[in-house]
């Protein structure tokens, strides 16, 4: 039966076992040795004793008696062999004498039966046997009472039985039940039909109480909408509501009902139950019932749901990063998110079309297939950056990933890009602007130079026209952050630092000082400094311009002496050089001063800039300086901004005190020049900085930059926001490794080491733990800057947190695990089969079930490892799905290349497209070898019960039968005398012993006739059912009761429907159920008087097209609850008789694929009715 | 031998088996008597009430039978006065129907089959008829 259950399979194994152990116990004692006290004197019976005793000496059972003195009276020759004694040796010595080990446990139960005189029927002894002592053995000693005439009891008879061979083959069936029943966990499906007209379960199989905790007694239609919470309809029934499908299904237009149900068992919990039915037509074609199949798929489910909710998340998560992500699966998307449209500008229908070629620079696109080929055969994650264009054709740069991954069970490609082009950008005008810089900072007199804001105020850059003006190299400068303060002239180092010391109030600071040379001598150097902030207001680095002014030191110098040679100089000079007395009037300006001003000599001379119509806030600026000049005899300086007639421009003007010989200062010397250039430079530096960090704070990366030589590190704000913490916290190499988790470091520190000393790429998956304590997983990627040697001193590179990436990673991978492993765990593998091309892709189980390996899949091998007797079957249904779209469930076996034989149940579905054509074909295939194995000897029990079961009623039976025959027999000899006697008569009348000859016949023939019945019903022969007319078997049955029908006093009626109830039935154990039945209902009228007692068998064939066969009585009936307690083992209502009948017969009805059960009449007694499949079409679903 | 003689010699036979009845009709026919079957014990007594039983007759009986078994005929039989040798036969006997049997007075007590010389012979005991006629 295809549809057993483990639960049931379990149950009904445990029954049978139980039941043949009871079944033995309870045999009736033999006879034979409860008649020596049959009194020999009376008629008939002398030297029957004496035969019995010659038998029972010769009995292969151990046969002894004992008197009240506990001495052997007489024992068989098989039991005195046993014990190693001879027959002689036992007679007249106790128990005790022969055998002391034994007494101790033989004693007391012979004492017990002389006291009590009730026999002991399962005594059991284990004992070692004469030839082989040392070998225990199980006997079962029955003890029954001998008793005198008078009823004394004068002694024991006791019957020792070998059980030992039936106690092991106990121990080795319960040894290979348990192991059976570890196999078939997992396989869980339990039947049941469904009669819509009286909303009852006509059957539903006694497992289901596993699986929704209702009795299949307690189930209802109703009961069952009620359970099932949520469904989903599966093949036809799919995408239909519950009551439209149910509508369909009722009026015949779905053929096979599959639904998913959600069920609500007795406790709350829920269930996920696959229900597989089809429809029960009765004659006119309307559906009146369901025969169906529920199967548990709770695990499943859950795997489905692992999956989806993995699959839903990862969607989810995909669809809202600003990531752009695609899975390309055979070179052809398949799958987009949102992002990818911000980047590229093509909708996701339009990108689906693409191949990601079509967006890729010629360059790039080589460069992106070769990191795709790389990822594809090494499986690892490439990346790359590259250009291409967007819809709008703008430049694109992307940074793109690319992973190996699974998709819908198949490998396909998962590609990341994000949107660097801004990034990109950035940095290429930053670069641009940096090279500009260079040319104009390198072109000009000045050195530009940036510092540390603070200590000892290293150079971190200086332009390279340093190298003419002090003779020293950039470098000299930067790799030495005390260069500079060492040379400066020891008389004016302090000044310079203390004047430092205020540069971060103001912002700006300027100072002139001596500072030695290449060549030894010192030069004097004006030196102009800026703070650069960070966005929070702290410093970043100074910025300055280091001007040689030794030479307007000279110059100075000798326009005093040498006013002339000054004058040529200052004309000469391309700065605005302007001279001042006291009262702001200008007495002197050079010609790059008219030129720029648009005035002549004339009109500056003796006038002040408030009298040239300068603007106020400058006039009142340079007033203020000329008089510091006056006033403190030291140069001064100032930068404005002041709009000519060539347009606004940023000036450095310095005044400087003229002195006379007496030291005072006589006039000012101001010296102006254009600036804006420098000052443009500088800004547009400032501000691509700030743009790059704000590229930077604005990317999802973490920056860091490591100084090999001093172990510390920069750590972006972003790197810092990405741990959990502020900016507090200590940035060193060590303190980054802390955060590494302990089972990545070994993985990091060994990256580090390959990208540092071979020069591989470092780019690593590795976990932190940020601030409170969770571990994220980040992808590194870095690179090493090396000095000439090749050596590094400083290493920089991004942190990316793709936790997300790897929790979905994992939890795919994990729900795929889940899946095979719970495949594998129920031994069921499932395939897909594109038909077109025969394409199969199977699950590992599957693989495993039919024996061969991943690499030879395909149809054909898959097909030769299907049974030759089976494969044209298997191939039908599979070619039926694709030419008509069926699906199918079929058993078939496998005949696997090491030659096993095993059953398969297989169940394809055929996906078919919107034309009707199957486009695709799946299925599951379940190893149910142990299952079909276990189920044959669950029949075999059966078969071997229900046969001993006959024996026994054959027991029960004998004085009837023996009656029976007797009548025959009698009319035989009496027939057979007369026929002698009219022989023997003068006159033969031939006529007469013709007829009486008949008669003999008639009678002979009759006795023939019982005898072969009896004979067919003990007989022990294998299952056989063919289809059978259940009216001639009633009339059978009637016959074969007859001797208890008529002792018994009782009226048998039949009422045999017209119609002809064929079924598909063993016969001799249908007749078996049924001389039950009748000889129950017989024993149940017992009390009634005799002119009532009738037992009425009747047959027909039921609505639902079932044969109906019920059995009768008028009896007192059954009590409440014991409709269903009389079909337990060992249940019984009467005195005798051993309660095995109905339990027995229920099995064998069940067995049939029927039910039997009891009912109480409406007005007295009971009626046992049972039914079984019409026709022969039984088991069209096996 | 006039007709009490030939009344005399009437062997009423009381089974619900038929082919018993018939065999032991023929056999007492055989026999040269007179012998009348019964398919139940009621229509036997329903018979010895209207007819009226010859004085020396016998009566062979089965035991178990519909309604009133053989033995609870010849009690009945007692009880009404009714004085006729009774034959006992049984298709199963046990101890205590035998002893059932020669307590209530029957004659014979015979277990199914018989033999049929056993029968004759006891049957012409119980008619008190001649060894060898």
């Amino acid at each position: 039966m295809s549809n057993a259950t483990k639960a049931k399979l379990q149950e009904e194994v445990n029954r049978l076992r139980d039941r043949i152990a009871e079944l033995e116990r309870q045999l009736p004692p033999d006879p034979r040795f409860t008649r020596p006290v049959v009194d020999n004197t009376t008629h008939g019976l002398s030297g029957e004793y004496d035969r019995l005793r010659r038998n029972y000496r010769k009995e292969p059972v151990g046969l002894c008696c004992f008197d009240t003195e506990l001495r052997y009276l007489d024992i068989n020759e098989f039991l005195a062999t046993l014990n190693g004694l001879s027959v002689e040796e036992h007679l007249g010595r106790s128990v005790g004498e022969l055998f002391p080990e034994l007494a101790a446990e033989i004693e007391p139960q012979l004492r017990q039966v002389i006291e009590t005189g009730e026999p002991i029927r399962d005594g059991s002894v284990i004992a070692g046997t004469a030839d082989q002592p040392g070998e225990k053995r199980y006997f079962q000693h029955n003890y029954v009472a001998l008793r005198s005439d008078d009823g004394n009891v004068i002694g024991v008879s006791c019957a020792v039985t070998d059980i030992t061979d039936r106690k092991r083959a106990e121990e080795e069936l319960a040894r290979r039940e348990e192991l059976y029943r570890r196999v078939i966990d997992g396989a869980d499906s339990f039947a049941y039909q469904l009669d819509y007209i009286t909303d009852r379960y006509v059957f539903h199989d006694a497992g289901i109480e596993s699986l929704i905790g209702y009795k299949s007694e307690e189930m209802t239609h109703e009961r069952w909408t009620e359970v099932c919470v949520e469904l989903q309809g599966r093949g036809e029934c799919a995408e239909l509501s519950y009551d439209e499908a149910f509508r369909r299904y009722l009026a015949g237009e779905i053929d096979v009902w599959k639904a998913d149900c959600l069920c609500r068992t007795r406790d709350g919990s829920l269930q996920w139950i696959y229900d597989v039915a089809v429809p029960v037509f009765n004659d006119q074609g309307v559906v009146t019932g369901s025969l169906g199949i529920l199967h548990d798929l709770t695990e499943r489910k859950q795997a489905e749901e692992d999956l989806r909710r993995s699959e839903e998340k990862f969607r989810r998560l995909t669809e809202d990063i600003p990531v752009s992500l695609s899975i390309v699966q055979d070179g052809q998307r398949v799958f987009t998110n949102k992002s990818a449209k911000r980047v590229t500008g093509y909708s996701r229908d339009e990108l689906m079309q693409m191949t990601p070629g079509q967006l890729l620079d010629r360059e790039a696109h080589e460069r992106y297939s070769k990191m795709v080929q790389e990822c594809r055969e090494q499986g690892v994650t490439s990346r790359g950056e590259f250009r291409g264009k967007d819809k709008e054709g703008n430049e694109r740069w992307v940074d793109y990933s690319v992973t190996q991954i699974e998709y819908e069970q198949r490998p396909a490609l998962l590609g990341a890009s994000i949107d660097i082009t801004d990034r990109k950008q950035v940095e290429k005008e930053l670069r641009t602007t940096t090279d500009q810089l260079r040319i104009i900072l390198d072109a000009l007199p000045v050195i530009s130079y940036t510092c540390r804001p603070d200590g000892d105020f290293g150079a971190t850059f200086v332009g390279g026209n340093v190298l003419q003006l002090t003779g020293f190299s950039a470098d000299k400068f930067t790799a030495d952050p005390s260069f500079w303060a060492d040379r400066i002239h020891p008389d004016d180092a302090p000044g310079v630092f203390e004047g430092l010391a205020n540069l971060f109030e103001r912002g700006f600071h300027e100072h002139e000082y001596r500072w030695k040379i290449e060549d030894g001598t010192y030069l004097v150097f004006h030196d102009n400094l800026r703070v650069v902030k960070h966005a929070d207001g702290s410093p970043s680095h100074l910025v300055g311009a280091w001007q040689d002014v030794t030479e307007g030191k000279l110059v100075t110098d000798a326009l005093q002496r040498n006013e002339e040679q000054y004058r040529t100089l200052a004309e000469n000079s391309k700065d605005y050089i302007l001279r001042y007395d006291r009262e702001y009037r200008h007495t002197y300006a050079n010609s790059a001063a008219l030129q720029i001003s648009g005035k002549t000599a004339a009109e500056y001379i003796g006038k002040t800039h408030r009298e040239m119509g300068f603007p106020d806030h400058l006039c009142q600026l340079w007033e203020n300086a000329i008089d510091r000049v006056f006033a403190t005899n030291q140069p001064q300086g100032e930068i404005f901004d002041w709009t000519s007639s060539e347009g606004t421009a940023t000036y450095d003007w310095r005044v400087f005190p003229e002195l006379n010989g007496a030291g005072e200062v006589v006039s000012v010397l101001g010296v102006s020049r254009d600036i804006s250039e420098l000052k443009r430079v500088a800004d547009e530096l400032r501000e691509s900085e700030e743009r790059l960090n704000l590229a930077v704070r604005g990317t999802s990366d973490g920056l860091w930059d490591w100084s090999i030589e001093t172990g510390k590190e920069y750590w972006s704000p972003r790197f810092k926001e990405l741990l959990g913490y502020g900016e507090g916290i200590e940035t060193t190499c060590d303190q980054c490794l802390a955060f590494v988790h302990p089972e990545d470091k070994a993985d990091v520190l060994e990256a580090v080491r390959l990208h540092l000393e071979e020069n591989l790429p470092y780019d690593c998956e590795y976990r932190l733990r940020t601030r409170c304590g969770e571990y994220r997983w980040f992808q590194a990627r870095g690179e090493a800057m090396r000095d000439e040697d090749g050596k590094p001193y400083r290493m920089a590179g991004s942190i990316r947190d793709i936790t997300e990436r790897k929790v979905i990673e994992e939890s795919l991978l994990e729900s795929q695990r889940f899946l095979s492993k719970a495949e594998a765990m129920a031994q069921v593998g499932h395939w897909r089969l594109v038909p077109e091309n025969g394409e199969i892709i199977g699950s590992d189980s599957l693989f495993d079930i039919f024996g061969i390996s991943r690499e030879e899949a395909s149809l054909d091998s898959f097909l030769n490892a299907v049974h030759p007797e089976d494969r044209e079957y298997d191939l039908y249904h599979i070619q039926r799905g694709i030419d008509y779209g069926e699906d199918w469930n079929i058993e078939h076996r496998l005949l696997l290349k090491d030659g096993t034989i095993s059953v398969v149940q297989a169940i394809g579905e055929a996906v078919v497209d919107e034309t009707g054509k199957t486009v695709l074909l799946v299925g599951t295939v379940q190893d149910i070898t142990a299952r079909k194995q276990l189920e044959e000897k669950v029949r075999q029990h059966q078969e071997q019960l229900a046969h001993v079961a006959r024996l026994s009623t054959m027991g029960e039976m004998a004085t009837g039968i023996a009656h029976e025959l007797n009548q025959p027999l009698t009319a035989i000899a009496t027939y057979s005398h007369i026929v002698k006697h009219m022989l023997n008569a003068p006159t033969t009348d031939r006529q007469g012993i013709q007829k009486t000859l008949d008669k003999l016949e008639g009678q002979t023939l009759r006795a023939g006739d019982i005898v072969w019945r009896l004979r067919n019903f003990v007989q022990k022969s294998p299952s056989n059912r063919v289809p059978t007319d259940l009216n001639a078997l009633v009339k059978d049955v009637a016959r074969f009761v007859d001797s208890d029908i008529r002792q018994a006093d009782v009226s048998l009626q039949l009422s045999l429907g017209d119609a002809c109830p064929i079924a598909n039935v063993d016969a001799i154990q249908i007749q078996q159920v049924l001389v039950n039945l009748v000889r129950n209902a017989i024993d149940a009228m017992d009390e009634m008087p005799n002119d009532r007692r009738t037992v009425t068998v009747t047959t027909q064939i039921s609505e639902d097209n079932l044969v109906d066969v019920s059995v009768c009585d008028v009896g007192k009936g059954l009590r409440e609850g014991e409709f269903e307690l009389v079909f337990d083992a060992f249940y019984s209502t009467k005195r005798q008789g051993m309660g095995m009948g109905l339990a027995i017969s229920r099995s064998i009805i069940e067995e049939h694929g029927g039910r039997l059960w009891a009912e109480s009449n409406r007005t007295t007694g009971t009626t046992f009715r049972f039914t079984i499949p019409h026709g022969d079409s039984h088991g069209g679903q096996e | 031998m006039g007709d009490k003689n030939e009344k005399a010699r009437t062997v009423f036979i009381v089974d619900d088996e038929p082919a018993i009845t018939d065999a032991l009709s023929s056999f007492a026919s055989m026999l040269d008597l007179t012998a009348k079957s019964f398919a139940s014990a009621a229509e036997f007594l329903q018979y010895s009430e209207s007819e009226g039983l010859p004085d020396s007759a016998c009566l062979i009986v089965d035991v178990r039978m519909p309604k009133i078994n053989g033995l609870e005929l010849i009690e009945r039989l007692t009880a009404l006065g009714i004085d006729i040798p009774a034959i006992v036969m049984t298709g199963h006997g046990d101890e205590s129907l035998r002893q059932r049997s020669a307590e209530l007075g029957a004659v014979a007590f015979l277990e199914k089959p018989f033999r049929p010389d056993e029968f004759k012979e006891i049957m012409r005991l119980a008619m008190g008829m001649e060894n060898d006629s």
